[in-house]
């Protein structure tokens, strides 16, 4: 048996930026033989980015990975899992058209001479993988026909097929529950029992402390601390992942007393509690949770893109239904989704063009687009909403990512008369400060108004600072309502991952489904 | 550096061993269909013609057949890695008119001239898969751009036939080895080939990962411009293959040798089961898409049926074929 000393792998300085976005700054991370090391932080904290710079995925701007000591010039996925480095992903890396089999050593495949398969070993070794995670499932089983946690499964036993000496796992109880989360918590305690390490990343607290031996917390990108966990206690880690300056709001006047929307009994998921929540002119109701707690899922039933399950949503007392997004423009609601590029903007077309797409009825006359007037509606939007540079033909595509997102409200937003209810999914999410506090006053413009604002955010700041109410959830149902005076971080993170009773203790066990596969929601 | 091994005893052995007829079936479902519109296809030609049922007829059908299934092979590995090359005529066309002027009738000048050809498919192939992969251009504007300069030399060099294939090389479209015919033998083997590449080697499984989802092949350590390139030169090295293929039957290099590939590949790999979007598809169910085409040439051509219908009946047969794959595609999901 091999005796290895020294890190086995590490990361030493590291920056990561995207675009405007700094993703990681200077982090510096050890993972030591026998050893369970968590790495911890909020959404967008840089978790998943380290995972991938880690491994090759993703190439940092600055800073240097050592494996075994040693440094790699450009490590890539290929030397990284040659190296011993096993890795799941946080999102999914099975191909669907492939097979168990065939997915499990895509890439590493066992070849004699020429290239040529060597399909009794590869059937073998791929059998005691799974074996090994304790999952029942087909070699020759179209990936696209397992389920999720099934999928995660083989995942983690491909990461172990390679005979990894360094075991990372990107939040794999965000899928996995019950007695499938306890045999892969029993593979990694042996993989640790065998000397080698593990990385292990979770939201989940409790977790964190009955596996982990020493935990890193990230936050913003930048490192807050290496603790070894023995005298850690579950506050002062909340402390250590949210910690930092709220900013205060402008005062507001109090929300009316008009219901703008009331949401009654909607289910989310199958199996979770019914949601209901009122909202009142001129109030923002904050909505918190983790990445996968449906917060997103909520949004799109009120944008009419994903039908409701059962429930009912009212319009000013009065039931609507929410079939297609042409519905809830007409009843009022306008959603601005999370992930702009892909639903929010056609990146290829210009300004314009973007904004008169959502309003090309009343933009023309018998069928014809007056030029003119789609001119005056985006000088409009450029003007209200501060987008810069303000060229309304040039392509969105090449606006920063905080202009992008102004164009996005702004297409929405600019209608005549002023929508009455708006729910907007990370509307600050990978935007500058500057972006940022535009897009708050452009929230206040809304609330001035006399609309109802719903906002979804993973940034428990902006939430606490801009909310009137904040609802809180977690696995699909709603884990609490919070009053002003009880705005606080760690409330909001205790119950998006402790829920309502309990205050400590097993989180593993909890629920039929834990958190499972929303991970559209995007994450660190 | 050794490598330690981590052992964890399971609890039970967990993991079905053996054969499952269900999920057999499910893998073979997509070439199926391509086969049984064959079996439908031939049914109906024995039934309605006399002479339809004769042997001859059978293996010159076959052998009409080969060009475009060759070629449809070379389309197939650039469509399951995701692209396509439009791009595959006009190579067989180039091919097949160099190999007929090198040759000029001459034998000795046989193996100077597939090495020629050979060398245009591995040319053009690299071409293609450096443009596609590196300037970032869209795989359809990269090969029919090419598809365009390729017949552009070919009409500039000579707008008649040139050059005269060696009677040695043409002989094996007629020559027959233990009554089967050498082109027949020649073919199948090209095919058992392309089964093994692509379901038996690692670079077939990259290529099908590759067509499937790009980013995630690159997480998995699969090297995906290689792949991506390799499966460029493949496509158009088949098809300068199949331009040698073709000149063994018409014996000189016209400069539209290849004119219909364009279209007929593509269809042979949509009636095959072959995914437009890359990653799916099997080479059996290709070679049956092939042969479904040369056998409705046949039928309609025994059937004397109009040419504006066999237009026609060719477009339902593509959509219904694609209508059955879509509810396929559904049901899985």
């Amino acid at each position: 048996m091999e005796h290895l000393e020294g890190p086995l792998i590490a990361a030493h300085g590291i920056c990561k930026r995207y675009g405007g976005v700094t993703a990681l700054q200077d982090v510096s991370l050890e993972v030591l033989p026998g050893e369970i090391h968590a790495l911890v932080g909020e959404n967008g904290a840089g978790k998943s980015t380290l995972v991938k710079i880690l491994t090759g995925a993703e190439t940092p701007d600055a800073g240097k990975v050592m494996i075994l000591g040693e440094e790699i010039g450009t490590l890539t996925p290929g030397k990284a899992r040659a190296r011993g480095i096993g890795v799941v992903y946080q999102e999914p890396s099975l191909i669907s058209g492939l097979t168990v089999l065939e997915g499990m050593f895509l890439g590493g495949e066992l070849r004699r001479h020429a290239g040529v398969l060597e399909r009794k070993a590869m059937r073998s070794k791929a059998r005691d993988a799974l074996d090994m995670v304790g999952a029942r499932i087909r070699l020759g089983s179209d990936v696209s026909a397992l389920s999720v946690a099934e999928r995660q499964l083989v995942e983690i036993a491909r990461a172990l097929l390679f005979d990894a000496r360094v075991l990372i796992l990107d939040e794999p109880s965000a899928i996995l529950s019950g007695p499938e989360l306890d045999r892969v918590f029993a593979v990694i305690r042996n993989v640790r029992a065998a000397g080698l390490g593990v990385l292990y990343i979770s939201h989940r607290l409790a977790e964190i402390f009955q596996l982990a031996d020493r935990a890193t917390v990230l936050k913003d990108g930048g490192l807050v601390a290496t603790r070894s966990v023995d005298n850690l206690t579950t506050d002062e880690l909340i402390r250590l992942m949210v910690g930092r300056d709220v900013g205060t709001r402008p005062p507001r006047k109090p929300p009316r007393e008009r219901v703008v929307l009331e949401v009654r009994k909607l289910r989310l998921r199958p199996g979770s509690a019914p949601v209901s929540f009122e909202l009142r002119a001129g109030e923002v109701l904050g909505v918190a949770g983790l990445v996968g707690s449906s917060r997103s899922r909520l949004a799109s039933i009120l944008g009419g893109v994903r039908p409701a399950r059962s429930g009912t949503v009212l319009r000013n007392g009065r039931p609507v239904r929410l079939r297609r997004p042409r519905d809830a423009a007409r009843a009022g609601i306008v959603v601005i989704p999370e992930d702009r590029k892909r639903e929010g903007l056609i990146l290829g077309h210009s300004l314009r063009e973007n904004i008169a797409l959502a309003h090309l009825s009343e933009l023309s006359r018998a069928g014809v687009v007056r030029r003119t007037e789609e001119r005056r509606l985006a000088s409009e939007a450029v003007r209200r909403f501060g987008i810069r540079p303000p060229l309304i033909d040039a392509s969105v595509g090449a606006l920063s990512g905080g202009n992008q997102q102004k164009a996005v409200l702004s297409k929405w937003l600019v209608t005549e008369p002023p929508p009455e209810v708006a729910v907007l999914d990370e509307p600050t999410r990978g935007v500058d400060v500057g972006a940022k506090f535009e897009i708050y006053r452009l929230i206040e413009e809304l609330l001035g108004g006399g609309a109802g604002v719903l906002l979804i955010s993973s940034e428990l700041p902006e939430v606490i600072a801009m909310s009137d109410r904040i609802i809180v959830m977690r696995a699909g149902a709603i884990a609490g309502t919070l009053k002003p005076d009880e705005f606080s971080e760690e409330t909001i993170l205790r119950l998006a991952v402790l829920g309502e009773e309990s205050e400590s203790g097993a989180v593993t066990g909890d629920g039929p489904a834990g958190l499972t596969a929303n991970q559209g929601a995007g994450g660190a | 550096m050794t490598v330690q091994r981590v052992q964890i005893e399971p609890e039970r052995p967990t993991v079905p061993h053996g054969w499952w007829p269900a999920e057999w079936v499910r893998h073979q479902a997509r070439p199926l269909v391509a086969w049984v519109l064959l079996g439908v296809l031939v049914t109906i030609g024995v039934s309605a013609s006399a002479s339809f049922r004769s042997g001859p007829v059978l293996v010159e059908t076959l052998k009409g057949a080969t060009f475009v299934g060759m070629a449809s092979a070379a389309q197939f590995f650039a469509v399951v890695g995701g692209g396509i090359d439009l791009s595959v005529g006009s190579v067989a066309t180039l091919s097949g008119m160099m190999a007929a002027v090198i040759m000029n009738g001459r034998g000795d000048a046989i193996s100077l001239a597939v090495l020629a050809s050979l060398g245009i498919g591995l040319a053009v192939g690299t071409i293609n898969g450096l443009v596609v992969n590196f300037l970032r251009i869209s795989p359809l504007i990269t090969t029919f751009g090419m598809y365009y300069i390729l017949q552009g030399v070919a009409y500039t060099y000579s707008v008649n036939p040139v050059g005269q294939a060696a009677p040695s090389f043409y002989n094996l479209y007629s020559d027959t080895v233990a009554g089967i015919p050498m082109l027949l033998l020649i073919v199948a083997v090209f095919w058992v080939a392309c089964w093994y590449v692509a379901r038996h080697t690692a670079f077939g499984k990259h290529l099908y990962a590759v067509g499937g989802d790009r980013d995630a092949a690159r997480l998995a350590g699969v090297r995906v411009v290689r792949v991506s390139i390799a499966s460029y030169i493949l496509a158009a090295v088949i098809a300068a293959m199949a331009g040698l293929l073709e000149l063994t039957q018409t014996g000189v290099g016209a400069p539209d040798l290849g004119a219909t590939l364009l279209l007929s590949t593509v269809t042979a790999v949509v009636i095959g089961g072959v995914s437009l979007f890359g990653g799916r598809g099997s080479v059996i169910g290709v070679l049956g898409g092939a042969l479904v085409l040369g056998f409705l040439n046949d039928l309609f051509n025994t059937l004397q049926v109009n040419a504006f219908y066999q237009e026609l009946i060719q477009g339902l047969i593509i959509l219904a074929a694609l209508g059955i794959y879509r509810q396929k595609v559904r049901g899985n999901r």
